[in-house]
């Protein structure tokens, strides 16, 4: 665990190229040939434009905004994955995340081999991770079909195996995109104490969300995004007014 | 490449190496054979390819079948290095798409894969041929893990150049196999360098760096000698050359792959 950990984001922007997501391909070309519909223009995504904010140890701070404001790409890039185009980003403190858990297993192998390899993912060392093997088979609770290859499990099944394990090892800073709905009622209640515990322990929290009562309950600063900038930074009451606002919940 | 690009891979060590052997026991699971199909497979198209050498072409086979045979497997580690090292980012992108881990541990993960069923494979070759000349015995024991190095450091480049092609542009893993088999056929993969000498066409043995890589294996175990200066001198050049490439990759599109994904 770090001393202090923070985060701090300088007049950071994040362009996603169009490059990356529209591709022409032949038939397509001979379509729009004879085609008398113009094409449409597809142009670069400016995903986040000028963010500043520096978040310190002790913060639990919400993101709210509507679907695209880019929420999750601003946390995608606190935890190091999307590229930035302008500023900087500098943080302290070993980062968790949760962003599509249920993504990633080797359908081959066998649960108790995934929970290996996750494990290993997430940076921890195979010795450990047998230490804890078993307290992550009881929290997923699918029985002997730990010893099945994971293809062979349903989605609930899949989702509460990813949960834990991601969320065994707690952070400095934890990233959370929506708090995760897994599995059947007895198994929502487990893993919200879990996340709960998960919170407790870490120093920083980031959490980006639709679901304002969590929101009240869990963090004590709110960052409104829209259309990637930044328009509320402060108290939580007030954040979730302005985000109902531009939500168009409240006038 | 700098050297903390080397340190958070030498630090993921666990998970490149643990998905290697999850990928080895996923391609032989369920099969009778297991892993002996690493060496049925050269080991029956090198005796088909025998067969119609003698059958069809009239052609003397002999000890040629040992050529053919080192020939088959190291030119199927290239052929699977570079096709599954197309497809290792679109395969990996849930764990991309989830850990900043250094990219060059995917095609890192394919290039083991293909080293390790090459060197299951090459297991009937050693033997066959220091059957045929017991005295070939300690070159081709010092040889053979300096060029199991030599192909990782070759072969891990290749994955990564074909992985971030593929990933931007879709048609190169089509175009790839157009590329390999282009190359298959002006190199000495199973015919003999004197046929393309013979033939007016020497360059392709001269200038091709797949001879040099073949000679790699060719020399010790069927030659009986250690691979000479120029034939390390050509591989250890081609490894610098392809290893630039790869740094010039890693630092323009690693960061940014993740957006194509």
């Amino acid at each position: 665990m770090n001393e202090r950990a923070y985060i701090e984001f300088k007049s950071v922007s994040l362009d996603y190229s169009s490059l990356a997501f529209h591709h022409s391909s032949l038939k397509e070309f001979a379509v729009q040939l004879f085609s008398r519909r113009p094409k449409p223009k597809i142009t670069d995504i400016h995903a986040l434009k000028n963010i500043s904010f520096t978040i310190q140890a002790g913060e639990r701070v919400a993101l709210l905004g509507h679907n695209g404001a880019g929420k999750t790409t601003l946390l995608k890039a606190a935890a190091g994955l999307y590229p930035i185009s302008g500023g900087f980003i500098q943080t302290s403190g070993l980062i968790r995340s949760l962003f599509e858990i249920s993504l990633g297993f080797e359908p081959e192998a066998t649960g108790r081999e995934n929970i290996l390899y996750r494990g290993l993912l997430l940076g921890l060392k195979p010795k450990y991770i047998r230490e804890i093997e078993e307290e992550i088979i009881a929290f997923a609770d699918i029985g002997e079909f730990i010893d099945y290859p994971v293809k062979t499990y349903s989605t609930g099944m899949l989702v509460r195996l990813a949960f834990a394990i991601s969320t065994i090892v707690p952070g400095d800073i934890l990233l959370l995109d929506e708090i995760i709905g897994a599995g059947d009622a007895g198994f929502m209640a487990k893993a919200k104490q879990r996340i709960e515990s998960l919170i407790a322990k870490s120093q920083i929290v980031m959490l980006a969300s639709h679901d304002f009562s969590a929101v009240k309950s869990l963090c004590n600063r709110a960052i409104v995004l829209h259309k990637g900038e930044i328009v509320f930074d402060g108290d939580v009451e007030k954040g979730i007014n302005c985000a109902k606002r531009l939500q168009g919940v409240v006038q | 490449m700098n050297f903390d690009y080397i340190t958070k891979i030498y630090e993921s060590r666990y998970f490149w190496w643990h998905l290697t052997l999850a990928d080895l026991r996923a391609k032989y699971q369920r099969t009778f054979f297991g892993v002996l199909w690493s060496v049925f497979q050269p080991l029956a198209m090198t005796l088909l390819f025998a067969f119609v050498l003698m059958n069809i072409f009239k052609q003397p086979v002999g000890e040629t079948i040992l050529f053919i045979y080192s020939g088959m497997i190291t030119w199927d580690l290239i052929v699977f290095t570079s096709i599954s090292g197309s497809y290792c980012f679109l395969n990996a992108a849930p764990y991309i798409k989830q850990f900043p881990h250094p990219l060059a541990i995917y095609p890192l993960r394919s290039c083991l894969v293909g080293i390790i069923n090459f060197t299951i494979a090459s297991v009937p070759f050693m033997i066959w041929s220091l059957y045929l000349n017991p005295s070939h015995i300690l070159p081709s024991v010092v040889s053979l893990p300096i060029a199991l190095i030599l192909f990782l450091l070759l072969l891990w480049p290749i994955g990564l150049f074909c992985g971030f092609l593929t990933t931007i542009f879709r048609d190169f893993s089509q175009l790839i196999t157009i590329i390999l088999q282009a190359l298959w056929f002006i190199s000495p993969v199973f015919f003999l360098p004197s046929i393309f000498i013979n033939a007016g066409i020497g360059f392709f043995v001269t200038y091709n760096p797949i001879y040099y890589i073949l000679q790699l294996i060719r020399d010790p175990f069927l030659e009986g000698v250690f691979p000479s200066p120029l034939v390390m001198g050509m591989v250890c050049g081609c490894i610098l050359c392809l290893w630039l490439i790869a740094w010039v990759m890693i630092q323009r599109i690693e960061k940014r792959l993740i957006l194509y994904l």
